[in-house]
């Protein structure tokens, strides 16, 4: 027989049922519970998850003879990239490093991508995004800016997993409600402390993460959203004029980063729940995920990439919104140039209306 | 006819470069009106020069009062009896005046001080400044070196309208290196827009999220008591019986 033993809210200590008062005391802190505080407490924690965040991979289909046929399959000697293209786009250079890239076999019984979100902006538009990424930076080296490698952008499809699932979440919150007032010659300082249940789901669906190791997560992180809802059944005849990466990063390695950032988006909408306190402290969480399923899919980006100074610069956008991003090489010199004439200009002007104050 | 220009010349520099009078321009008042007896006359003239000598640099009257008790009359007023009686004081003087008022009734840790401040004093000796003159008169009057505290309390009021060079300096300094920094670290943050997504909130479904128990327990209650430390100096403006509004900041030593 199990059995049961409730902790004391207050110091974690072990509480005991005082049968005079009919109370539940705790005989560390002497903090004394009403038997109906254990009633709900007792009705809460059967309402708790168990802490589960799997995912299944729903994409199952290969690439067959057919499929294969018009494709060719390119490796990068340098960053190990494993680039695909239909027969007719010529393919030299990898687009996440710029090196060299060679043909190699075919793609017969690897996975085959599910949905594709055809690239909906061209080359054109890349290049004026590109050159509007650049201008009005004050602090961007002009040299950089000056030369042009502006016809070197790729448009590649990216492979991503995309993560669906129903996140059921059990949250335990230590609050407190603080009323002060004055007594005499003293400040009297009530908090009034609270154990505060949440339990509930709520659902994601289209999260994508990123499914190659040639491409930083937070460049690719940097271009969402993707409106998966444009999405359609992969087809090769997409691919005609554009490269595509194959995937070397598996759903399951990837579900360590979804899960993060489901968790964090979980306890945070339970947290906009609880209200009314003067402080919320969360004291356990557990979210368990029903019905997990991760895509495979490939979703449009425009590609630079450059090195400048010994340093490797990779600019991407949105084949299908637009947005476009790339962290830019900063001219420090001119940056401590601008904080110190900022600087010492504010501070004569300060020393000067001071002064006038003074003569005021 | 000579003579005569040369004296009206004498006079006329010896006007300019002379002493300002050690009477209160308006009232005619002594500057120390030393009723409890507390300087010697040896120390008087000096204390007198140094309140002149602060009267004439600030353009107002720079006024000390001793006293043996707050009068009788001034009881009603409780704690503030003191500043009441500064406030009234005060009114007796120039139109720009700042008196220190000391009840000296022998016991120490009880003895009522009080700073009254009218017209243009108002508004040179507020907050900070009135602040920095008691903490260098008071620990004066603790030691019962009361020259010392009229003479310090003359320097220090001396210097309220000089302008704080290092103050300022620090300030200007510091102002600028917060903007300067704010600039440079804004332009450089538009040269970065790579940023990891820490949450996936975008991708919540419309209308998905629901709330199946929820539970507010109250436990358990603590109460804490905390002396309310009385503070020994006050600033206030108070209406003295004239009905003028005076600045006053007293306390006890």
């Amino acid at each position: 027989m199990a059995l049961l033993e409730y902790k004391c809210p207050a110091c974690a200590g072990k509480l005991e049922f005082n049968a005079n008062a009919g109370k539940v005391k705790c005989p560390f802190c002497e903090s004394e519970f009403e038997m109906s505080v254990f009633e709900q407490l007792d009705e809460a924690l059967d309402s708790q998850v168990e802490e589960n965040l799997s995912w299944q991979t729903a994409s199952t289909d290969t690439w067959s003879d057919s499929d294969n046929a018009g494709m060719a399959v390119y490796s990068c000697q340098s960053c190990g990239a494993q680039i695909v293209t239909d027969e007719t786009t010529a393919a030299s250079k990898c687009p996440y490093c710029d090196n060299p890239i060679v043909m190699m076999g075919n793609l017969k019984g690897d996975l085959k991508p599910e949905l594709i979100i055809p690239f909906k902006l061209d080359k054109k538009a890349a290049k004026a995004e590109y050159t509007k990424h650049l201008s009005g930076k004050k602090l961007l080296p002009s040299v950089f800016s000056n030369q042009n490698h502006i016809d070197e952008i790729k448009g590649v499809y990216v492979p991503y997993w995309i993560f669906d699932s129903k996140a059921e979440a059990s949250m335990q919150y230590k609050c407190t409600t603080v009323q002060s007032h004055n007594e005499g010659d003293y400040r009297v300082t009530e908090t009034q402390h609270y154990l505060v249940f949440r339990s509930g789901s709520l659902e994601f669906e289209n999260i994508p993460v990123d499914g190659s190791k040639k491409i930083d997560d937070k460049l690719t992180e940097s271009l969402e959203p993707f409106d998966l809802s444009q999405a359609v059944p992969f087809q090769t005849a997409y691919m005609a004029g554009y490269m595509a990466d194959r995937y070397d990063v598996t759903a399951e390695d990837d579900a360590e980063r979804v899960n993060a950032r489901v968790k964090r988006s979980t306890e945070k909408t339970f947290g906009e729940t609880v209200s009314g306190y003067s402080s919320v402290e969360v004291a356990d969480s557990n979210i368990s995920l029903k019905n997990g399923t991760a895509r495979y899919a490939l979703l449009p980006v425009w590609i630079l990439n450059t090195s400048w100074k010994g340093n490797n610069y990779i600019f991407a956008m949105n084949g299908q919104t637009g947005k476009f991003v790339g962290d830019l090489p900063c001219d420090e010199s001119l940056k401590k140039k601008i904080a110190w004439g900022t600087g010492i200009g504010v501070a004569v002007a300060t020393f000067v209306i001071g002064f006038l104050i003074h003569l005021l | 006819m000579k003579k005569r220009a040369l004296f009206t010349i004498l006079v006329l520099l010896l006007t300019a470069f002379s002493s300002v009078s050690v009477f209160a321009a308006t009232s005619g008042k002594a500057r120390l009106d030393d009723r409890a007896g507390l300087i010697s006359s040896g120390q008087r003239s000096n204390i007198e020069d140094a309140l002149d000598s602060s009267s004439k640099k600030l353009d107002m009257d720079v006024v000390v009062v001793t006293e043996n008790a707050v009068p009788e009359s001034y009881s009603q007023f409780g704690d503030s009896a003191a500043a009441r009686y500064a406030a009234d004081l005060v009114s007796d003087y120039s139109q720009d005046t700042i008196l220190l008022l000391f009840c000296d009734n022998g016991e120490v840790g009880n003895r009522d001080y009080a700073f009254a401040t009218r017209g243009e004093a108002k508004k040179v000796f507020d907050g900070s400044v009135l602040d920095a003159v008691e903490d260098k008169v008071i620990p004066y009057l603790r030691n019962n070196d009361y020259a010392g505290a009229f003479t310090a309390f003359a320097d220090q009021t001396s210097t309220a309208k000089n302008f704080k060079f290092g103050l300022w300096s620090a300030i200007a300094a510091g102002i600028g290196a917060i903007v300067g920094a704010i600039r440079s670290g804004s332009l450089k943050s538009q040269l970065k827009s790579v940023y990891s997504k820490e949450e996936a909130k975008d991708y919540i479904k419309q209308g998905s999220f629901t709330i199946k128990r929820k539970y507010d327990i109250p436990t358990y209650v603590t109460v804490e008591r905390t002396k309310i430390t009385s503070e020994t100096s006050k600033t206030e403006t108070v209406v003295n019986s004239s009905g003028e509004e005076i600045g006053v900041k007293h306390g006890k030593v």
